[in-house]
């Protein structure tokens, strides 16, 4: 199973997704508000997702991008531009020529010293963002921030229904871009980059270009992703650029797979929703739940949440 | 060092070459692997290069190729010089190899492989935005290559569950779609059992006849059915170059490489031929 050969997968599953998560907006409406931060966790992980899976980037550190998404809406907010839709346009854009600059550095490594740099990355940024109080409020954030309707029409309730629906719009949008590139003639590149990346340079492709502008659209994507989680938390705090976030994001698509450009949206609800529905039920063992689900899906389901699916959906099909 | 055999219908005209190496020299450490080496090819070339284990015939592809960098001398393509350029620019100028170990991208299918050979060749691979169904004319190529290999039937399985032997067509599939004006074949039929030489023998016939092509052989059977020409490579040196007969026939080439059974086996094969 290839990601860009989702094949039966996508279609099934695709569609099952789309309706469930809009579903659950009328099963469960009094939880819309935790489902939109869900959503948009899922973007988040499927912009991790993206790089790991589908361009081998393997990485401690993109909560970085989440983070500065989130505080470049947070202080345009703060600064008067209250236009939701362009702030997130901006936030992502701002982190997607960030990440051109990082790119170029950092990803002439791989492997475990990618890793290394990362994380060491995204620790400086974090303290950095500690100290700047006078950007970032420091530990005590960013407060006070509110964000004009949504087109204009759609005004910010505390019922989180425009919320939810703004964050699935988002989501779907992104999926969509997303998917077009993995099986675009590039996204094929990427796959032979992540193959054998020394070949592809043999065959006259600039892998480094290649994989900086993979890892550039990637954090674009999670910046709009940090963005999304300011305009709907009305807050921005230093959580977001923690190496914790880059931890879950990472535990996230490990759980829903790797292989499959599904894996984050299958990994990052199940992950967050049995979370939270673990910390209901008992607030100290909620870890254990998590650690015993995980250790289960990698020991018993190659390639994650998705690749168990594939399998169950193909059966009966050569492989 | 006297002046290379010019390949024939060459007239001196040294720039037109397809592929002209000029005093190509590397050291690594104290040890001189290639020394002082000259070599001409023109198009539609065959051209073999031989030695005993250790004779620099790989530094000397890598030198050719772009993955080593000279100390001194300048590899020509066409009249131009490729001496200072990168492995990329090289293949896009149309100097292609292909590897003595097989090295193809495993989990993707024989199309895919020839596919990300074609899309860069076409300079479609950069394009995030276009689907595989929109690009027609790159398919057609693949097939095309796929057909003169024949093997389109295997183009939707993954190339790590294939043989070998059919693993080194894929190679050589992916060097054709390529488009390659100067070929390097790094002992195209090693690791291939005896069965499946034929398939390889096929195959390399095939290639563009215009194309020029070097290729380092131990199988002295191949390089007689395949190459024209023959350049033996001692300690870095160049020992003798020419037409394959002459070379072969020559004192100093039989007692320094190919020694006695190997000889006969070049006569052997020819006679037989």
């Amino acid at each position: 199973m290839k990601l860009e050969k989702t094949g039966f997968l996508s279609d099934r599953v695709g569609m099952i997704w789309w309706l469930a998560a809009l579903a659950a907006y009328f099963i469960f409406p009094d939880y819309r508000g935790f489902g939109a931060s869900v959503l948009v966790m899922t973007l988040f992980a499927l912009s991790f997702g993206l790089a790991l899976g589908f361009a081998g980037i393997i990485s401690l550190g993109h909560a970085m991008y989440f983070g500065v998404g989130a505080y470049v809406a947070g202080r345009l907010a703060l600064a008067g531009w209250q236009e939701p839709i362009s702030g997130v346009l901006i936030a992502g854009f701002v982190t997607g020529v960030l990440a051109i600059g990082i790119g170029f550095v950092i990803l002439r490594l791989n492997g475990l010293p990618l890793l290394m740099v990362t994380m060491a990355l995204s620790v400086i940024v974090f303290e950095a963002a500690n100290k700047a109080t006078g950007i970032t409020g420091g530990d005590d954030g960013l407060v006070g921030i509110s964000f004009k309707p949504v087109l204009g029409i759609f005004n910010w309730n505390l019922d989180g229904n425009l919320q939810y629906l703004y964050a699935l719009a988002w989501l779907a949008l992104v999926f969509f871009i997303a998917r077009r590139v993995v099986s675009s003639p590039y996204g094929l590149s990427m796959a032979g980059i992540r193959e054998n990346s020394l070949r592809m340079s043999l065959l006259g492709a600039p892998v480094l270009r290649r994989l900086v502008v993979m890892y550039s659209l990637c954090a674009a994507f999670a910046g709009i992703a940090g963005a999304l989680l300011t305009q709907i938390t009305a807050f921005v705090g230093l959580q977001v650029l923690s190496l914790e976030t880059s931890v879950d994001v990472l535990v996230m698509v490990v759980l829903g797979g790797t292989f499959s450009i599904y894996g984050a949206l299958l990994g990052a609800p199940v992950y967050l929703i049995v979370k939270y529905v673990t910390q209901q039920w008992n607030p100290f063992y909620w870890m254990l739940v998590i650690g015993v689900l995980l250790m289960g899906v990698t020991f018993f389901f190659k390639g994650g949440i998705s690749g168990w699916l594939t399998r169950i959906f193909q059966t009966g099909r050569t492989e | 060092m006297a002046d290379p055999d010019l390949p024939n219908g060459s007239d001196g005209m040294t720039s037109m070459l397809a592929l002209e190496l000029r005093g190509l020299s590397k050291t690594f450490g104290g040890l001189q692997v290639t020394h002082d080496v000259h070599l001409g090819l023109a198009s539609g070339a065959r051209h073999a290069l031989i030695g005993p284990n250790g004779a620099g015939k790989s530094t000397l592809v890598g030198l050719v190729s772009g993955a080593i960098e000279p100390d001194s001398g300048q590899v020509m393509s066409f009249g131009r010089d490729l001496t200072r350029l990168s492995l990329q620019d090289r293949v896009k100028m149309g100097l292609v190899r292909s590897f003595q170990i097989t090295s193809l991208f495993p989990k993707l299918s024989v199309l895919e492989n020839v596919q990300l050979a074609v899309n860069e060749n076409t300079g479609v691979a950069d394009r995030l935005w276009l689907g595989m169904k929109d690009l027609v004319e790159q398919r057609e190529r693949c097939l095309e290559v796929l057909a003169e290999l024949q093997i389109v039937e295997q183009s939707d399985i993954p190339v790590e569950n294939l043989s070998y032997g059919k693993q080194r067509l894929v190679e050589i599939a992916i060097v054709l779609a390529l488009k390659p004006r100067v070929l390097l074949l790094d002992e195209p039929a090693a690791g291939i059992p005896s069965t499946e030489t034929d398939l390889l023998l096929t195959a390399l016939h095939k290639l563009p006849s215009e194309t020029a092509i070097l290729m380092i052989e131990h199988d002295m059977k191949l390089v007689r059915e395949f190459c024209a020409e023959v350049t033996v490579l001692v300690s870095g040196k160049v020992l003798a170059s020419g037409k394959s007969e002459d070379v072969m026939n020559s004192e100093t080439v039989r007692d320094v490489y190919l020694g006695r059974a190997g000889y006969e086996r070049f006569k052997g094969v020819k006679e037989h031929v």
